[in-house]
């Protein structure tokens, strides 16, 4: 049997996604485990744990998220220095599993974007290859709205450059144009769209 | 056909990575939600040697609902019906979204191994099987030898 990944969800397989843990210590996707099906037609209110059947309230549940209560309604991203300038944003899938270490308290993690293991140190705020910690870039978490406000410069996802002209955090944009300039894509710069990245990514996961 | 959801990509990868012993699940080649499924006959049950064909479809809101399964082989078991239908918990009331492919087919050989006459499906099967026990394991036998080891 394949050993148990205490990050990801038993019900979507994937990294969790805004956790809850249940009163029986069970961590789901909130919006997961929002959408079982109750024992019964009649009774919506109360539905069982998918891993034990432990009877929960379902409006119970959003006191069991596992994010602090002022983070509840925002939304974090994670960035990566650039090898000149700027900063990249980590693309869906590692900012999510960034965030659930981040929540979790973890000092560090080995994280695998298209092949290639990244340590990410959230003591230091730093990341480096696991092959080589010299080459190290700096880290930073910021809520989404803040991005757009000069603090920083974001270039794009997952080394994909978007418009200078509408820098925003969507993936969507990301599309319009791409520039060739390789010097500092070599984290994820493989040409890859952001779900095919992901897709590496999610394969990858299973080889921890 | 919408996008076939990361769920059931990430479980038909583990299915043909770590395939379950005695167990073989293929999805179809032009629907990824439909499963060619054999089951080989456990060990020192009625239905060893045989060979046992199903078919398994994940149905639109899988995994919050069940997949439906049947067999396509002819089978004289108390829990399986003439259609091929099979009586098993888990594939109607309690079913759970974290329950899998894997598991479910792990639950259908291990029914094979363990018959449950007195939650039967297959009414007839299931009176003979309790009424006489040896002369229903005899029809089994003779099944299994019949309809699931000749044509496969
Ligand atoms: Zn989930
Ligand atoms: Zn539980």
């Amino acid at each position: 049997m394949e050993e148990e990944n205490l990050s990801e969800c038993p019900i979507c397989l994937q990294p969790l996604l805004y956790p809850v843990k249940l009163p029986c210590n069970h961590r789901f996707c909130f919006l997961c485990i929002k959408g079982i099906r109750g024992p019964t037609q009649t009774n919506q209110t109360t539905k069982t744990c998918a891993m034990c059947r432990q009877p929960f309230s379902i409006e119970l549940l959003e006191q069991n998220l596992e994010m602090n209560l002022d983070s509840k309604n925002k939304v974090f991203k994670w960035f990566y220095e650039g090898k000149t300038s700027g900063y990249w944003a980590f693309d869906e899938r590692s900012n999510l599993e960034l965030e659930n270490a981040f929540h979790d308290k973890k000092d560090k993690i080995v994280i695998s974007i298209a092949g290639f293991s990244y340590c990410i140190d959230f003591v230091r705020l730093i990341q480096y290859p696991i092959n080589h910690p010299e080459r190290v870039r700096k880290i930073k978490r910021c809520e989404e709205l803040n991005t757009e406000n000069g603090d920083f410069k974001i270039k794009g996802i997952a080394g994909l450059r978007v418009s200078e002209r509408t820098t925003t955090t969507q993936p969507s944009s990301t599309s319009s144009s791409s520039s060739n300039t390789n010097d500092d894509n070599e984290a994820s710069g493989t040409g890859l769209t952001d779900q095919e990245l992901s897709q590496v990514f999610s394969e990858s996961l299973q080889l921890k | 056909m919408a996008a076939l959801p990361r769920r059931i990509i990430k479980e038909t990868q583990r299915l043909m990575q770590e395939p379950v012993p005695g167990i073989s699940a293929v999805p179809d080649e032009s629907n990824a939600r439909y499963f060619h499924v054999i089951v080989t006959g456990p060990e020192d049950s009625p239905f060893e040697g045989g060979l046992f064909k199903l078919e398994l479809f994940l149905p639109e809101d899988y995994p919050m609902s069940a997949p439906k399964v049947r067999f396509i082989t002819k089978i004289y078991h108390p829990n399986i019906d003439r259609l091929g239908r099979i009586c098993l918990d888990i594939l109607k009331d309690k079913w759970s979204p974290a329950l899998q492919i894997r598991t479910v087919l792990l639950s259908i050989q291990a029914l094979l191994s363990a018959p449950n006459p007195d939650d039967p499906l297959a009414n007839d099967v299931a009176e003979l099987w309790k009424v006489n026990e040896a002369e229903a394991i005899r029809n089994a036998k003779e099944w299994t030898q019949r309809y699931a080891m000749e044509d496969n």
